[in-house]
């Protein structure tokens, strides 16, 4: 059987940090592979160097056993290589057959909608028999549901345009188990032969049930591929978690896991004593949340520190927050590193009504000193800071705060690992100032300072870990 | 040598700053009319006095300006003859009065303020509409409750918007005191830092513990009480309410504050860039008129040399900021 896309000890770095160490995998026509992994393990990446959407930065990739000149998004259309985003592309305000002429443009002239509605129609009721779409209705009307069945048909729809390898990230995120069946039914029993798949989720049962090979992921390295037939299921499981976890940098002793009924120095409690489906944060302790991206950490977040407004929880608010996505959660591109960092300390440093800058200057040299920030002056913008100082600038904001909740959400995304155990440190440092923190983190190492930790999976808690539980096989058996 | 190349560097990075620009303007037409008119000085003096009014209604629209992209107040030409109009009825041309008078006009401001944002806040209109809309009404209330009728200001406040100190008209001393003041707010309150949080990181200022809807509804409120408080003064400079005696003051104040250097994005402000932009355009009205121009030609020039300045200025009004 011949091989449509080959991939050749590809390497990609972001700055100085791998994303991928030396993959290469063939991907046979008509074959379905399972990418699976924990967040961060490379399958992003390894899906975007496929999709042209960036270069690697060395090996090869050859496309019918040929290499690419200036390989982009463009030419891996041309080639047939499509992809099912988790983010669904559609245009809401189109109805489904004007979105599926953007994308086929070829579909045009007179009657041109009956033509799209019944291409659409064909593919959808073959794929997803009682989908329920009429092909003239907006998407923006459609069920999340609806929509993301009509993203996947799109993909199988073809016109003149080739269609030969198919990437589909998480495509049944939003569907019910129906419908995800009747996609994993259709990949692996009736789908054009020739066509070819990447299948990427988080639910290994699907992935074994519809995929000829599954590959693991870890720590941007291929671990292994299976044949999915005779894969076991707890042995993924393994080498998907890091074998074990590295001598420690820094030494941290846990909070000892307290019968929850005698202490009561409570941060953050239910409101209706709803124990064991709430998260509790005592005073000076570390929680973590834990469990696959987007089930509900980041809702939880949201809600402590919307505190007056939860309903569910009783809170010492106002809490403070520490954004992963600096630039748009965190930043004010306009100002100064100084002012950047004081917002949330202009009582403290006001003489009547007005903020002494003279007393400002101060609490950022204070903390230039504490976190290390490289930098020739404090009142240089924020942005002239590298990512990661720029995070430990957010840090300083924060705990210059009085709040005595501090909730972050991934706080470490994309920070260098030199900064990261720098982090820790302010964290450690905090806690032991009778801070309490509410940690999400995608990052598995990081359970570690965690005193307690939740693991989260369709928006509700499934699991508290405390103790020598906190692992990451208990974590990824939660998860799953 | 060492000095003088200290003292060019010291220009070089004075001219950097946008602010410095309109002011630097402001004397080239001086210089001008200086030129081609016996009355200069009159002239400096006469466009200070109009300058006041462009500084204080620019200060209030920058505020709405820097609380960030799609921020504006159109109903501020209707306030300033709404306000005008009432706080004139209320004076009701004696004396005694005019304090009342004064708070009856920055009451209507800040109504028409409050209004603005709550189309925009409970209806998520955008700003421009809002405005717009929330001007129509004002428009109209003026127009039935006041028929049209010029309504004249008691003696006293006629004399005093009049009055000149050392050559200075007293309301132009008002105004850089008021600009003073706001740029201290602006920097150093915490009002002023929030409503630039706003500006440049909406969503970072809310995760920041800022009230995101109580400044800008305070902000929106104190947009329209500047433009009561020049309604007021307004009146009692040229003698009258009238319906239509804002209407100018739609694209001066806007243009004032882009001249300014303040960002059009948001989350940047000039206060004293208003101050140098105010005086510039007034005096590019005054010149174009010594000139004998029609007045068709004037605003067509005036158009012309705002989109010249703000091309010049182009690195740092139009390209935002904020990724």
């Amino acid at each position: 059987m011949k091989n449509i896309i080959e991939l050749k000890d590809i390497d990609r770095f972001f700055m100085q940090s791998q994303a991928l160490d030396k993959v290469s995998l063939k991907i046979d026509e008509g074959e379905i592979i399972g990418i699976v992994g924990h967040n961060g393990a490379g399958k992003s990446t390894l899906v975007n160097i496929i999709t042209g959407t960036y270069p690697q930065t060395s090996g090869e990739l050859l496309i019918d056993g040929e290499t690419c000149a200036n390989y982009d998004v463009f030419e891996a259309n041309k080639k047939g290589i499509r992809t099912v985003f988790q983010e669904l592309s559609l245009c809401p305000n189109l109805s489904v057959v004007e979105n599926l002429r953007v994308f086929h443009p070829t579909i045009s002239g007179v009657r041109w909608r009956a033509r799209a509605a019944a291409l659409a129609l064909g593919v959808l009721d073959s794929i997803f028999p009682g989908h329920g779409i009429s092909p003239f209705a907006n998407v923006g009307d459609l069920t999340l549901g609806q929509r993301q069945t009509f993203e996947i048909a799109k993909a199988f729809i073809v016109t003149d345009a080739p269609s030969r390898l198919i990437i589909l990230d998480e495509p049944t995120s939003a569907l019910d188990p129906k419908m995800a069946r009747h996609l994993t039914d259709y990949l692996k029993l009736s789908k054009d032969p020739k066509i070819s798949c990447i299948y990427i989720s988080h639910i290994l049962d699907e992935v074994l049930t519809c995929t000829d090979r599954v590959v693991v992921m870890k720590n941007g390295r291929i671990v292994s591929i299976l044949p999915s037939s005779s894969a076991d299921k707890q042995q993924i499981l393994e080498q998907m978690g890091s074998s074990k976890v590295g001598a420690k940098k820094l030494s941290y002793s846990r909070v000892p896991a307290k019968d929850d009924s005698t202490s009561s120095d409570f941060v953050v409690k239910p409101r209706h004593g709803d124990e064991a489906a709430c998260v509790t944060v005592l005073r000076g302790e570390v929680v973590g949340l834990a469990g696959l991206a987007g089930h509900g950490q980041t809702s939880l977040l949201m809600e402590l520190y919307d505190y007056k407004h939860s309903k569910n929880y009783i809170i010492e608010g106002p809490a403070t927050f520490i954004a992963g996505d600096r630039t748009n959660d965190g930043i004010f591109p306009v100002w100064s590193i100084v002012k950047n960092m004081t917002t949330q300390t202009w009582d403290k440093i006001r003489a009547f009504l007005l903020i002494n800058p003279q007393q400002e200057k101060q609490v950022a040299e204070k903390w230039q000193g504490i976190i290390n920030i490289k930098t020739e002056s404090v009142e240089n913008n924020i942005l002239s800071l590298s990512g990661g100082n720029q995070q430990k600038i957010l840090f300083a904001r924060c705990l210059e705060s009085s709040s005595a909740l501090v909730l972050m959400d991934d706080p470490t995304r994309g920070v260098d690992v030199e900064t990261k155990d720098e982090i820790y440190r302010i964290i450690i440092e905090a806690k032991a100032k009778n801070r309490s923190f509410v940690w999400y983190t995608t990052e598995m190492g990081e359970i570690e300072y965690c005193d307690s930790v939740y693991v989260f999976k369709a928006g509700k808690v499934v699991a508290k870990l405390t103790g020598d539980k906190i692992t990451e096989e208990e974590i990824l058996r939660s998860s799953f | 040598m060492y000095e003088q190349t200290s003292i060019m560097g010291g220009l070089l990075s004075l001219l950097k700053q946008k602010k410095v620009w309109p002011y630097i303007a402001a004397v080239v037409v001086y210089v001008a009319i200086e030129r081609v008119s016996s009355a200069a000085t009159a002239t400096l003096a006469a466009s200070m006095s109009f300058a006041s009014f462009f500084i204080l209604v620019g200060i209030g629209q920058m505020l709405v300006i820097t609380t960030g992209p799609g921020n504006i107040d159109l109903s501020i030409p209707y306030t300033i003859a709404l306000s005008g109009l009432i706080a004139m009825k209320t004076m009701n041309e004696v004396d005694s009065n005019i304090f009342i008078g004064l708070l009856a006009g920055i009451a209507a401001g800040a109504v028409i303020g409050a209004m603005n944002y709550l189309l925009i806040r409970l209806i998520l209109m955008p700003p421009m509409i809002a405005t717009l809309a929330s001007s129509f009404i004002v428009r109209t209330l003026s127009i039935v409750w006041f028929r049209g009728l010029q309504i004249k200001p008691p003696r006293a406040l006629s004399a005093l918007v009049n009055v000149k100190i050392a050559g200075f008209p007293l309301i132009f001393i008002f105004a850089i005191l008021v600009a003073v003041i706001m740029a201290a707010i602006l920097s150093r309150s915490r009002y002023g830092r929030s409503i630039h949080a706003i500006g440049q990181n909406i969503k970072a200022a809310w995760l920041s513990n800022i009230n995101v809807m109580r400044v800008k509804f305070l902000t929106y409120m104190l947009c329209g009480v500047f433009a009561a408080v020049t309604g007021v003064l307004l009146a009692g400079f040229i003698g009258g309410a009238t319906l239509d005696m804002g209407d100018e003051y739609m694209m001066y104040s806007i243009a004032v504050v882009v001249l300014g250097g303040s960002s059009i994005a948001g989350g940047d402000s000039n206060v004293s860039g208003i101050v140098g932009a105010s005086l510039f355009l007034y005096l590019v009205v005054n010149f174009l008129n010594i000139m004998g121009l029609g007045i068709s030609l004037r605003n067509i020039i005036t158009g012309l040399i705002i989109i010249a300045i703000i091309f010049a200025g182009g690195d740092s009004v139009f390209i935002s900021k904020k990724r």
